[in-house]
């Protein structure tokens, strides 16, 4: 199954782990993930306010691109999978917006593209029941969603705002123990760590504590920037709050791997995986800073 | 605080503004507080999510001035809880908007640690940046 694939900025830097993982799990279930030609950044927040299209122009470049090569675009952060699919929304309801940006663009885009997340694909498409699972991640993992994959539920639509299950009933195939904890959707304190860098370590750590109440042993996540705030900082939870241990952060596509056994690099991770994965005889293939 | 409270206020241009911008209806918000009780940054806000509505109903432009429209980060449990179906978070934002229109930025790059700007995915600080820069 081909299918056109935008990755971002920040899979092509920060998150490179999320994209080589992603690219090697797909290659094992039949998804060639068609990489689309001149791609640029998304914008990476949707623009709240009515009267802002310069902030759609973006998204609708990579849509209108994405479509000359077909009709199904797939992501895999949270933040472009948002921006994009709210802005083919906005494209396709709203009259004036559209011609706008088809003005400025040159483009004649009607909004008729599906964006879809990799998760969506492998519920949908694949079914999570028919992945060949040859490693089962034998580990007590807690999905965390954070905001952007489920909210606005209007325009997302991929699962319940409130209690989703898509991470759980994929984690579930990979042979995990779903850990069920109360901040699976909570943020996460996003870009704030930017700015305010102390209520985005507060946020993280309310998220921690809960999985680690819960006793899960890991936290699974596909989103750069969730992954970016519960794993970095929590060497800063440490300093502030006693007795609280490390937990590793896995990618979702990271442990799709494995399970699947590609030959896996867990790279760019703060807190060391390996001696999980180790502990629990899970093969992979270690990767010194 | 003391307010001012006038029917030239809250018939005024600043509330007819934030709908425009916001396309809120903000005088259906009927105070239940549930934006503040789901809100993961309310705890660290100077005044609440649903204090920040109730001055734009009452016309009082200093809310423009609460630290609290710069600390929320668009995570929308608000706007997903409202039984009134007031996406706050769309309100927030086309507040931000009146304030960075003005030309005022709320961080500089120069001040964000480089421990950061090392290791920050790149969607955190282009987001960061649109969020609090003019």
């Amino acid at each position: 199954m081909r299918i056109v694939y935008y990755p971002g900025c920040t899979l092509y830097e920060k998150a490179k782990t999320l994209d080589q993982s992603a690219r090697l799990a797909c290659s094992m279930i039949d998804i060639e993930l068609f990489e689309l030609p001149n791609w640029t950044c998304c914008g990476t927040t949707f623009p709240l306010v009515t009267d802002n299209v310069m902030n759609l122009v973006a998204a609708a470049r990579i849509l209108a691109n994405a479509k000359k090569e077909g009709d199904r675009l797939t992501t895999l952060c949270a933040f472009c999978f948002n921006v994009l699919k709210r802005t083919n929304k906005v494209i396709k309801e709203d009259k004036d917006k559209r011609e706008k940006l088809n003005l400025f663009l040159e483009e004649d885009y009607q909004g008729d593209l599906e964006v879809i997340h990799l998760l969506e694909i492998l519920r949908d498409d694949i079914g999570f029941e028919n992945l060949d699972v040859k490693n089962k991640i034998a580990l007590k993992v807690a999905p965390y969603y954070g905001c952007k994959l489920l909210r606005p539920f209007e325009e997302i639509q991929m699962d319940d705002p409130e209690n989703p299950t898509i991470l759980e009933d994929f984690l579930s195939a990979l042979g995990c123990e779903v850990v069920r904890f109360p901040h699976k959707n909570e943020c996460c304190g996003s870009y704030l760590v930017v700015s305010q860098e102390k209520t985005a370590i507060d946020c993280s750590f309310s998220i921690l504590d809960a999985a680690t109440k819960c006793n899960a042993e890991a936290i699974a996540v596909s989103c750069p920037l969730c992954f970016y705030n519960l794993d970095r900082n929590q060497e800063e939870i440490k300093k502030q709050s006693f007795g609280f241990e490390d937990i590793p952060v896995f990618y979702f596509t990271e442990l799709l791997g494995i399970a699947l056994g590609a030959d896996i690099k867990l790279e760019g991770h703060f807190v060391d995986p390996y001696p999980l994965l180790k502990m629990k005889n899970l093969p992979v293939q270690e990767v010194r800073k | 605080m003391r307010l001012e409270i006038s029917s030239d206020r809250v018939q005024g241009d600043f509330v007819k503004r934030v709908e425009e911008l916001s396309g809120q209806d903000v005088l259906s918000c009927y105070q239940c507080g549930k934006c503040s009780a789901g809100c993961p940054v309310a705890s660290d806000m100077d005044i609440l999510p649903n204090q920040v509505i109730r001055l734009i109903q009452l016309g009082q432009e200093d809310v423009l001035d609460s630290e609290a429209i710069f600390m929320c980060a668009s995570c929308f449990t608000c706007a997903a809880r409202c039984p009134k179906g007031v996406d706050l978070a769309k309100i927030m934002e086309s507040l931000r908007v009146i304030v960075l229109r003005r030309g005022k930025d709320i961080i500089k790059i120069s001040e964000i640690p480089q421990e950061i700007l090392d290791t920050a995915p790149q969607q955190a600080l282009v987001s960061g940046l649109r969020k609090n820069t003019a």
